[in-house]
């Protein structure tokens, strides 16, 4: 059920300077795959640029690479696959880092985790309902228990 | 003179209805921040330790109290551990209303932004009463939506809109819940399906579903994943509200609710998993990010996804009402419940008529859900920095969600398992069992639940420590901080305190 809020000030804030920022840099191919080399170019050029694996997690890994070009182009390979923070420079965006494959740790985890959920439901479900004169029996006791509205 | 107890029409009817309550507004968006917060797929692991310790025994124990006693909590407390239980119950009963005051606030924006979905929000040219959005966007623009939005007096009479859903559902008790629930449950379930089936056949979308439920083993090291996990499911639930046990108070006393439990429990994280589905890959394909809290998710980021969804512009506004329209029947489900919750306490402590009770419980709530929302309206600079309102909202969710429910829940298992006797409830859910359950439910009940509680509760107090808010740049209402949990605590105490004093009416 939860209703969960934020530190809005903050919020606010980062909001504003994404987007302030968002576009200045350059990727190429647009969509980047893991362990491919992604071109990068910053405008105006920098030296460096600050790759942010996993933002604002519990897990997030910083990466620095540096140009070796001096027109702000930098060459990226990505080790990981998932959302990548880039900045450099004031300017920033994100980036969605696609698989090489598939995963199967994560398919792995999904059909494990589907069969608990699901499988568990559907079984009881199909316990509820093993008993069919309950339900019959929970419906005649109701017929006159309206009284207290 | 001594009224029969209503009952539900079926059991369908039930599990509908309590799985309406626990599915709610965290449910579509929350798992999935957690999840990217803590590593993925390892998030499963504390999450599913939490779901079979925690969240399963604690919902097997307050549908027990409910239906063996056919009780609202104060009432099923007082019956197996006297006045301290009634005490606790009926606090709980107060953490529930004041929870059903923001939340129905919330619920009001939802609705604004769902009628917005066919006004403006997915056009350019929004602009906000404060810096930095005083001037047009070039792109449309939800987050400056919202705060355009919220700062009219729109939100207001969809506020009071919402109150008379829920008091309408609520008129005739079970019969009209369960009319109600028919519908939105199923239809919630079936919306959640048409936003998996887009974000899965978006081109990168199932690259989203493998970033979600890929592990990184690395996150669950840290002491505060489990904390959060162990909470999520607390809250995910519905527990310590006495929601719950109202709702199984209208079963017969032959209910099996071992098997009841389990099943809404189960339901309520299927829908999280199919939910973490839909907004990771819509989120991924966009490279939004996740991280976030239900406010900032459903209001800011996600319209974001939804707008790039499409370049046809009604297929972007459908997608945008759809999203809203779950939020807003998720919301509903939940917050009957919760007014449920008082309303039968009142009806089985004072033995007054169901309008009534409700009347009661809705001439303050209204009001209180009003005032949620009149800061945004009244200050739409809202003092020079854009969040003071939504910084209340902020401070009362933190507290009045986060401690009174585990506090509860901790007393609540406490006495439950050390005075009524965690073996005595054991063999009377056992009763009516198909699927008997162990010895391990009276070691969980009496020792292991309130250590783990206990420890979640000390930890998040520590973790709070300076005050939750203090560091928020509110210049004149630096008192606030303080003043809310004192408030909070002075109002929900005293008033249960009179409610506990009260002799109960035959």
């Amino acid at each position: 059920m939860r209703a969960a809020l934020s530190v809005l000030p903050i919020l606010i804030c980062l909001m504003t300077l994404s987007q302030r920022a968002t576009g200045q840099i350059e990727l190429e191919p647009l969509k980047p795959i893991k362990g491919e080399v992604v071109s990068v170019t910053v405008d105006p050029p920098t030296d460096s640029l600050l790759l942010i694996y996993r933002p604002n997690s519990a897990v997030a890994r910083e990466e620095w690479v540096v140009s070796d070009q001096a027109n702000g182009r930098f060459n990226w390979t990505p080790s990981d696959a998932g959302v990548v923070a880039m900045a450099a420079g004031g300017q920033a965006r994100n980036v969605s880092v696609r698989f090489a494959g598939v995963s199967t740790s994560g398919i792995t985890v999904m059909v494990l985790a589907f069969c608990l959920l699901f499988g568990g439901a559907f079984f009881s479900f199909r316990l509820l309902f093993s008993d069919p004169e309950s339900e019959q029996h929970a419906k005649e006791l109701d017929v006159s228990h309206r009284p207290d509205t | 003179m001594t009224k029969k107890r209503q009952n539900w029409d079926s059991k369908l009817g039930f599990i509908l209805a309590a799985s309406g309550s626990a599915i709610g507004l965290g449910n579509i968006v929350f798992f999935s921040s957690n999840a990217y917060q803590y590593g993925g797929g390892a998030f499963y692991i504390p999450y599913f330790l939490a779901l079979f310790v925690l969240g399963m025994p604690i919902m097997m124990l307050e549908f027990g109290l409910g239906s063996t006693t056919r009780k609202s909590l104060p009432m099923a407390m007082r019956e197996y551990t006297g006045r301290k239980g009634e005490f606790i119950g009926w606090w709980s009963v107060m953490a529930a209303l004041f929870i059903t005051m923001y939340y129905i606030a919330i619920l009001g924006w939802a609705f604004t932004m769902m009628i917005g979905s066919f006004g403006s929000l997915f056009e350019p040219g929004i602009t906000a009463p404060f810096a930095p959005f005083t001037e047009p966007t070039p792109e449309p623009n939800a987050m400056v939506y919202f705060f355009n939005t919220i700062a009219t007096w729109q939100p207001l009479l969809f506020i009071v809109l919402l109150w008379l859903i829920n008091l309408t559902i609520l008129r005739t008790g079970t019969e009209s819940i369960e009319k109600a629930v028919r519908v939105f449950v199923p239809t919630m379930w079936i919306f959640m399906i048409i936003l998996v089936i887009r974000g899965l056949t978006l081109e990168g979308g199932f690259d989203g579903v493998m970033y979600l439920f890929t592990p990184d083993f690395e996150g669950i090291s840290d002491p505060s994943v489990w904390r959060g996990a162990f909470s999520q499911m607390f809250f995910s639930l519905s527990l310590g509200m006495g929601t719950m046990t109202a709702y199984a108070s209208y079963l017969p006393r032959d209910a099996d609710q071992v098997n009841n439990s389990m099943l809404v429990s189960f339901l309520n994280c299927s829908f999280e998993f199919l939910a973490g589905i839909a907004i990771f890959s819509l989120l991924f394909v966009f490279a939004l990010n996740p991280a976030g809290t239900t406010l900032s998710l459903s209001f800011f980021v996600i319209p974001q996804g939804i707008n790039e969804l499409s370049s046809t512009p009604w297929v972007v506004r459908l997608f945008g009402f759809l999203f809203y329209l779950l939020i807003v029947m998720a919301g509903i489900t939940s917050s009957i419940s919760l007014i449920e919750s008082p309303a039968s306490a009142l009806m089985d402590k004072f033995k007054i008529s169901r309008r009534k009770a409700l009347t009661y419980i809705a001439v303050p709530a209204v009001i209180g859900s009003c005032m949620f929302a009149l800061p945004q309206i009244i200050d739409p600079n809202l003092s020079g920095n854009g969040t003071l309102g939504l910084t209340l909202l902020d401070l009362t969710d933190h507290w009045v969600f986060n401690y009174s429910l585990l506090i509860v829940g901790f007393v609540e298992v406490l006495l439950i398992g050390w005075i009524f006797g965690a073996e005595n409830l054991r063999q009377a859910l056992n009763e009516h069992a198909k699927l008997k359950i162990g010895r391990w439910f009276v070691v969980f009940v009496k020792y292991l639940i309130p250590l783990i509680l206990l420890v979640v509760i000390v930890t998040s107090l520590m973790a709070d420590w300076p005050l939750y808010g203090s560091s928020y740049d509110m210049p004149g209402y630096t008192w606030l901080p303080v003043f809310i949990p004192i408030f909070f605590l002075v109002v929900s105490l005293s008033i249960a305190f009179m409610l506990t004093q009260k002799k109960n009416r035959t």
